[in-house]
C-alpha cells in the first residue's frame, strides 16, 4: 500500500498549483455547482476548459496521443486536489472528459478517437448525454429512440429527457435503439446542429433551466458515428457509467470538503456553534477517504468494483445532508436566501439530484447487494 | 499511489483469523475463567498480539502501519475473551515506545495484564485534540510508593494478573505495574455489555509498590497521546473486521432463510439494509486505513481524524449489528446465530468512543480551522503535563 503520488504526478501537481494561483480569475472561485444564469455559468466553465487546455493541464492520464501527459490516474488525482483546493469551477466538458471519453478510448475507432477527443478537450465542442428518456430512467432498458438504417446513415427518432446543456452542446453521446436487429441497443454520437434536433429547456427544483429535453425527428446519424459496433450499446454505456461512479464524480466529492471548509468559515463568522458541523465533518472525511481509495483502485488498473456504488451512496447522500445541516444550523437565513447563503441554498436543492443521476441510490444499493452475494430480487 | 493490500500482509490476517478460530473460545459460549486464562497465555505466547505494535514504531514505513492495521481486523472478526485491544493496541506500543522493560516482560510472560487506555482530553487553545490518562497519586514512603484510587470500568480486570496504572509521582507522570493480588487492591464484580471484555472497577487503597518497579521517562505524555490515538484505530479495525464478519453472516442467513417462497435476501427491503450498512463500514475502512498513513507521516489533522475515524466506525459497526440481529428476524434476538456476540461488541464501542468529548475535541477543530488565529501568550498550553489527579472519581 502506498498512499504517496508518484513523483510525477507530485510534479505537475506543484506546477499545476502555481499556475492556477496565477490564471484563475477571483469571480470564478468557489461559484457553486447549478449557481446563478445558466448561459454565464456555461461560459465560465466553457473559458475555463479552454484555459486549462491551453496550459496542457487537462487529462494528465490520458495518453499523449488524445492530448494527455500520459500519467497515471493519481496525475488525474492531483489535478481534482488542485482545483478544488483552489476553488475552481469544474471544466464545461467534465461529464464527457469523465465518461463518454473513457468509452471512446475503450470501443471507439480510431478515427473517432482522433476527430473527437481533441475538441473535447479544447473545448471546441460541448458535450451533452443522451442516455435517459421520459420512459426509461434507471431502468435504460425501456429506450425507445430509434435509429433506423438508411443507406450509410440512420434515420433517429425519439425523445431525451435530462440531457444537461443540451441547449449549449455541439456534440451528444446518444443511447438508440437499432431497429431491424435484435438488442439493436447502440451507443452514437449525435451532432446538435443536425435538422430535427430540437431542445427545450426544463426548469429543474433550482429554478435553473439546464436540465433539457431533446426531440428527435428523423434526425439523421452517420454510420461512422456508432461507437462500438451495432448492439454494443450496454457494453459501451456500462464501461462509462462505471467511470461516472469511480472518475467521473471524484471532482464533486472532492468538492464536498471544500465546501465543508467554507460553510464552516461562514458560520464560525456568524457567530454560530462550531459543533453543528461535527457530523458533517466526520462524514466528509470519510466520503473523502472512499473517493481516493475508489480512484487508486482505479489507478491500480483494478475495477473499483462495489466500492464504486459505495462511494456515490456515501458521497450523494453525504453532500445532501452536509448542506442541509445549514438550513438546521442557520435557519431563517439560509431559506431566506440571505447575505452570502443564496449560493448555498441554491446549491442545496441542486444536490437532490446528486442521488438520482448516476444511477440512483436504489440502484446503487442493489449494485452492493449484488456484489455481496445477496439473493437476486428478481426471481 | 496504491491501496491494494499485499499478498503477505493478506496471509497474514487470514492465518491470524484461522488460529483465532481454531484456538480461543468462544465469548459467546461465556467460556470460564481457567479456559480464559488458558486462551490467554496460549495468545499471548503466539506473538500475535505484538503485530500491531511493530507498525507503531516509531520511523515504521506508513504502509507497515496501514498493514498492521489490516491484520488486526481479524480480532474483531473472530471476537477473542480478553483484553486484546488494550494490551495489543495500546500496552505494548506503549512499552516498546517508551523502553519499558520491566513492563514488556511483564506483558510477555503469559500473564493476563489489562489497564485504562486514555481518553479524549478537554481541548487546549491549540484545539489539537489529544488523549491524557487520568492519574492516579504515588506518594513516597521510605523506598516504597503508596497508590492510591479507583480505577473505573476497567476491561477484564476481574480474575487479571496485574494493571498498569498512570500514576503522578512528585508532580511527574509515570507508570507503574500493580499485581492485582496486593494488599490493599479490591476488584469489583464483573458487568458490562461486552461478553469478550467484562468490566470491573478496581479501588487501591494505598497499594504499596517498589519505587524502582515505576516508569517515568520524560516523554511519557507525548508517547500516551500516540498510543492511545494507535489504540483508538486499533479499535476501528476491530469494528471493520466485526462488521464485515456480522454481514458476512447475514448474506449467509438471508441468502438460506426463505419466506413467501423465497430468499429473504431477495427483498429489496433487505438487500438494501444491508448494502446500507455496507457501506457505511467500507467508509470506515476507508478513513481508518488513510488516518493510519496519515499518522505515520504526521499529517496536519491526523488527530482530528483519528477522533473522526472512531466516530464513524463505532456507528458503522453499531448500525452493522442492529442490521444484522434484524435481518436474522428472531434468530438474531436469540443467542443461537451468534450475532448477538457482535452486537454487543458494537454498543460497547460506541458507548466506549466518548462521543461527547469527540464532539467537543472536532468542534474546537473546526473552531481553529473557521478562525486560526495563534493563542495569545498568556494562553494555557495544552501540551504542559497534565497535573490532574484523579484520586475518586
Amino acid at each position: 500500500m502506498d498512499l504517496a503520488l508518484s513523483g510525477e504526478a507530485a510534479a505537475y501537481r506543484d506546477q499545476l498549483r502555481s499556475w492556477v494561483e496565477e490564471h484563475l480569475p477571483a469571480q470564478w472561485r468557489d461559484v457553486p455547482v447549478g449557481s446563478g444564469d445558466d448561459a454565464e455559468y456555461v461560459r465560465m466553465r466553457r473559458e475555463w476548459g479552454r484555459m486549462l487546455h491551453r496550459g496542457g493541464w487537462l487529462a494528465p492520464h490520458w495518453p499523449t496521443i488524445h492530448g494527455g501527459r500520459g500519467l497515471g490516474v493519481d496525475a488525474q488525482l492531483a489535478f481534482l486536489d488542485v482545483l478544488v483546493a483552489a476553488g475552481a469551477p469544474e471544466q464545461m466538458n467534465t461529464n464527457g472528459m469523465g465518461i463518454f471519453a473513457p468509452a471512446l478510448m475503450a470501443f471507439g475507432t480510431e478515427a473517432q478517437q482522433d476527430r473527437y477527443l481533441g475538441p473535447m478537450l479544447a473545448h471546441d465542442d460541448i458535450w451533452c448525454q443522451g442516455f435517459s428518456e421520459p420512459g426509461a430512467g434507471s431502468d435504460l432498458g425501456g429506450l425507445a429512440t430509434r435509429a433506423v438504417p438508411d443507406g450509410d446513415r440512420f434515420v433517429v427518432s425519439g425523445q431525451k429527457v435530462w440531457t444537461s446543456y443540451a441547449l449549449f452542446a455541439q456534440r451528444c453521446y446518444l443511447m438508440v435503439r437499432v431497429t431491424g436487429v435484435a438488442n439493436g441497443v447502440t451507443m452514437v454520437v449525435l451532432h446538435m446542429d443536425r435538422p430535427g434536433v430540437t431542445v427545450r429547456p426544463l426548469r429543474n427544483i433550482t429554478g435553473s433551466s439546464e436540465f433539457c429535453e431533446v426531440f428527435l425527428d428523423d434526425v439523421t446519424v452517420d454510420a461512422d458515428d456508432v461507437v462500438g459496433g451495432i448492439g454494443a450499446g450496454w457494453r459501451v454505456a456500462t464501461y462509462a457509467l462505471a467511470r461516472e461512479r469511480s472518475t467521473g464524480l471524484a471532482q464533486r466529492a472532492l468538492q464536498l470538503s471544500r465546501e465543508l471548509e467554507l460553510m464552516n468559515a461562514q458560520l464560525h463568522r456568524d457567530g454560530h456553534d462550531d459543533g453543528v458541523l461535527v457530523e458533517a465533518f466526520v462524514r466528509s472525511r470519510v466520503v473523502d477517504s472512499t473517493v481516493r481509495r475508489v480512484l487508486a483502485t482505479v489507478a491500480d488498473g483494478d475495477e473499483p468494483g462495489m466500492l464504486a456504488p459505495v462511494a456515490k451512496v456515501l458521497w450523494s447522500e453525504g453532500h445532501q445532508a452536509q448542506l442541509t445541516t445549514l438550513v438546521e444550523a442557520a435557519g431563517p437565513e439560509v431559506t431566506g436566501a440571505g447575505g452570502g447563503w443564496s449560493d448555498w441554498l441554491r446549491a442545496l436543492l441542486f444536490s437532490r439530484a446528486e442521488t438520482i443521476y448516476g444511477g440512483t441510490s436504489e440502484i446503487q444499493r442493489n449494485l452492493i447487494a449484488k456484489s455481496l452475494g445477496m439473493p437476486s430480487d428478481r426471481g | 499511489m496504491d491501496y491494494r493490500i499485499d499478498d503477505e500482509t493478506a496471509a497474514l490476517r487470514s492465518a491470524l483469523l484461522e488460529f483465532l478460530r481454531e484456538r480461543m473460545p468462544d465469548p459467546g459460549t461465556e467460556p470460564a475463567h481457567a479456559v480464559r486464562r488458558t486462551a490467554w497465555r496460549e495468545l499471548v505466547g503466539s506473538e500475535w498480539l505484538e503485530h500491531f505494535a511493530t507498525g507503531t514504531e516509531r520511523n515504521a514505513d506508513p504502509a507497515a502501519r496501514v498493514a498492521a492495521l489490516h491484520v488486526a481486523e481479524a480480532f474483531g472478526a473472530a471476537p477473542v475473551t480478553g483484553p486484546v485491544d488494550g494490551v495489543a493496541g495500546y500496552l505494548l506500543p506503549l512499552a516498546l515506545a517508551t523502553g519499558w522493560n520491566a513492563g514488556l516482560a511483564g506483558l510477555r510472560d503469559g500473564s493476563l495484564v489489562t489497564t485504562l487506555v486514555p481518553e479524549i482530553d478537554t481541548p487546549g487553545p491549540d484545539a489539537v485534540p489529544r488523549r491524557r490518562a487520568r492519574r492516579l497519586a504515588a506518594v513516597r514512603d521510605g523506598h516504597e510508593l503508596r497508590v492510591s484510587g479507583v480505577m473505573s470500568q476497567v476491561a477484564c480486570a476481574a480474575g487479571a494478573d496485574a494493571v498498569v496504572v498512570a500514576v503522578e509521582i512528585d508532580g511527574r507522570p509515570g507508570l507503574a505495574f500493580v499485581e492485582l493480588g496486593r494488599a490493599g487492591v479490591v476488584v469489583g464484580e464483573p458487568s458490562g455489555v461486552d461478553l469478550r471484555r467484562p468490566v470491573a472497577d478496581v479501588t487501591l487503597d494505598g497499594v504499596a509498590i517498589d519505587a524502582a518497579s515505576v516508569h517515568a521517562p520524560r516523554d511519557l505524555l507525548e508517547h500516551e497521546d500516540a498510543c492511545a490515538a494507535g489504540h483508538s484505530l486499533f479499535l476501528d479495525a476491530e469494528a471493520v473486521g466485526g462488521s464485515a464478519e456480522v454481514i458476512a453472516r447475514t448474506v449467509a442467513y438471508c441468502t438460506d432463510r426463505v419466506q413467501f417462497g423465497r430468499p429473504i435476501g431477495s427483498f429489496q427491503a433487505v438487500r438494501h439494509r444491508v448494502a446500507d450498512v455496507t457501506a457505511k463500514v467500507e467508509g470506515a475502512r476507508s478513513l481508518a486505513y488513510r488516518v493510519a498513513w496519515d499518522l505515520a507521516t504526521a499529517a496536519p489533522g491526523a488527530p482530528a481524524d483519528v477522533v473522526a475515524s472512531r466516530l464513524w466506525s463505532s456507528g458503522a459497526y453499531l448500525a452493522a449489528g442492529e442490521a444484522a440481529v434484524q435481518c436474522h428476524g428472531g434468530a438474531g434476538f436469540t443467542w443461537e446465530q451468534g450475532v448477538h456476540l457482535f452486537y454487543r461488541a458494537a454498543l460497547s464501542g460506541r458507548g466506549g468512543a466518548g462521543l461527547g468529548a469527540a464532539r467537543i475535541a472536532l468542534a474546537a477543530h473546526l473552531g481553529a480551522l473557521a478562525d486560526p488565529t495563534p493563542p495569545g501568550p498568556d494562553a494555557e498550553r495544552a501540551a504542559e503535563p497534565v497535573g490532574a489527579i484523579d484520586g475518586a472519581r
